[in-house]
């Protein structure tokens, strides 16, 4: 049995894949692969459809040792019964994530305050109710795209999940092994992996809206350390004579609002320490559940497997 | 866009006035969030999908154009030099017509055209088909009493921009596979119509009618690759193209008879 190798020069043509579906496929780009495992016996079609590949893509390999070639893939599901180690930097809550975006406008008065001190004041409450009282709207903001991002990977069962990535994987091994070995002598779902962590909670989890991250909310909190009033030396204030020849005044509160928006974004992340420790709890948490199964999964398979390893 | 009307929406939702929210209204509004981010996100990855999609169809247009066509225009040349006096064949009228200028020329326009219809697919969600939506989400938002039903309204929608990006993926889809099946079939002909010419040379009395029908089967099949090869997956005003549901449908038919025929 030889390998089968099919270089850059494969250009999508698809020839190899319609003429010979047992021993190509499609790649996510369009391109031919050559499915796991599959080794060329003496086969015609095979033979045709490699020397009329149009660009020459396809040539055969060496001889392959199949007890050899089957030892590697049983190596390589032995290392993922180790199952997903979760790091740090796995889940960083980077400086992509910690970007306070602007506050909603609070903008300037017209000119109808009779003195510095009331246009002053008037600009203080303003910046209170439309910009101090958003802090903890803009510190979930910032939290839930790292949450959607970064962490729901690890609480999720669809094609993003870190699960179903590495199932991915495995069922690949497993169908390497499954052609080497044979498909007919192997159960029908052999290379199927379905392995998650226990469904009903993370589902739970997620109806609620709970998966993680509120208490993060004050978890930066505790980095915020000023009140309303310190932002009142940047609430600026203006005058003009009014058609009558009176003065009038008015706020700008801009400064003030661009001002909160930093310090914000130096409390989210002055807390990016603690947000990372709390989701590496968690994470690990349904991980070790995961790894758990995998393990038992993994020992099912590769029990079935040793008949034919001797 | 859309999403873009959504947060404008949310914002208008989001004037809480007390310095601190409580801590169900932070679970809601955590909800909310989740639910809008999981909406761009779930837009993102359909368009995504749909652009790869799209590369392959051009992928696999180009592979026939670069790789298959040159080996049809050689052997075409080589058919031209046996004076086929074939014309009172009914089945003929394709071999009759043909004209390797025109078919030529038209699927090399396709390769001058960019390699995805990435402002198509664009125009499709936010000018063509999904327009009405953008107008019901407004409504909607509008509507909408909480944040959290805000929210929702813009999953919906991005649900609806999810299944036109679908449609886009499963054409797509279609008309690649259609392409490399034809591919297939005709590098197959291509070869055996070599082989016949090779076999008995330019005298048209050294032909069989078996043999004939393998050169008329060639041009039949590079007339056929033509029509698929310019097979758009969405038409220039950004809509799925109707047109071409029906030529995809009359190719596929059309693959089933030859296999058919070959298999036979």
């Amino acid at each position: 049995m030889k390998q089968i190798i099919i270089n850059e020069k494969c250009n999508g043509c698809g020839m190899c894949v319609v003429k010979c579906p047992n021993y190509f496929e499609s790649n996510d780009d369009g391109n031919a692969q050559v499915i796991k495992g599959v080794l060329a016996g003496n086969d015609a079609v095979l033979n045709t459809v490699i020397s009329e590949c149009p660009v020459k893509a396809i040539s055969f390999g060496g001889e392959v040792n199949i007890k050899q070639s089957l030892q590697e893939e049983v190596n390589k599901l032995k290392a993922f019964a180790n199952g997903l180690n979760v790091k740090r930097e796995d889940i960083a809550f980077t400086d992509a994530y910690c970007t306070v975006t602007t506050f909603p406008y609070v903008g300037s008065s017209s000119y109808e305050y009779s003195s510095s001190s009331s246009a002053e004041r008037a600009g203080l409450s303003k910046f209170r109710d439309r910009a101090y009282s958003q802090i903890d709207s803009k510190i979930l903001d910032v939290i839930t795209s790292y949450r959607v991002n970064i962490i729901k990977p690890y609480y999720s069962t669809d094609e993003k999940s870190v699960y179903t990535q590495l199932n991915k994987k495995i069922s690949d091994v497993l169908t390497a092994v499954s052609n080497l070995i044979g498909k007919n002598k192997l159960p029908s779902d052999f290379c199927n992996v379905d392995v998650y962590p226990e469904r009903d909670t993370v589902w739970k989890m997620l109806e609620k809206g709970e998966i993680i991250g509120e208490n993060f909310v004050s978890i930066v909190r505790r980095e915020f350390k000023y009140s309303a009033s310190d932002y009142q030396t940047y609430i600026d204030w203006d005058d003009m004579e009014d058609y009558r020849g009176k003065d009038k005044y008015c706020y700008r509160a801009q400064e003030a609002v661009e001002e909160l928006r930093k310090d914000v974004q130096s409390a989210v992340r002055w807390a990016r320490s603690d947000i990372e420790e709390n989701s590496l709890g968690y994470v690990n948490g349904i991980v070790n559940d995961y790894n758990r199964k995998l393990k038992t999964f993994l020992d099912k398979k590769l029990s079935i497997i040793a008949k034919f390893v001797v | 866009m859309l999403i873009e009307l959504a947060l404008v929406g949310t914002l208008a939702y989001s004037a809480d006035k007390s310095n601190k929210m409580d801590e169900q209204a932070l679970a809601k509004r955590s909800k909310a969030y989740t639910r809008e981010a999981e909406a761009r996100e779930l837009v993102y990855r359909k368009r995504n999908a749909a652009d790869k999609k799209m590369q392959i169809v051009a992928k696999r247009k180009r592979a026939v154009i670069e790789s298959t066509l040159p080996k049809f225009i050689e052997v075409y040349q080589k058919i031209q030099k046996i004076d086929l006096n074939i014309s009172d064949k009914n089945d003929l009228v394709v071999y009759n017509n043909f004209n390797l200028c025109n078919t030529v020329k038209s699927m090399e326009t396709v390769i001058k055209q960019p390699l995805t219809d990435k402002q198509l697919i664009t125009e499709v969600i936010f000018k063509g088909i999904t327009g009405y939506m953008i107008a019901d989400s407004k409504r909607n938002l509008s509507a909408a009493k909480s944040q959290l039903s805000a929210a929702n309204v813009v999953y919906s929608q991005a649900q609806s921009v999810a299944e036109v990006y679908d449609a886009i993926i499963g054409r797509s889809e279609r008309i690649s596979n259609l392409i490399m099946r034809m591919n297939a079939l005709f590098l197959g002909s291509i070869s055996e119509t070599e082989k016949v010419i090779s076999k008995n040379g330019t005298d048209v009395r050294a032909y069989t009618e078996h043999d004939k029908g393998i050169l008329m089967t060639c041009v039949n099949i590079a007339a056929a690759m033509s029509d698929i090869i310019n097979i758009p997956v969405l038409d220039e005003n950004g809509e799925l193209c109707r047109s071409a549901v029906e030529m995809i449908q009359t190719g596929e038919i059309y693959l089933e008879q030859m296999n058919e025929m070959i298999n036979q």
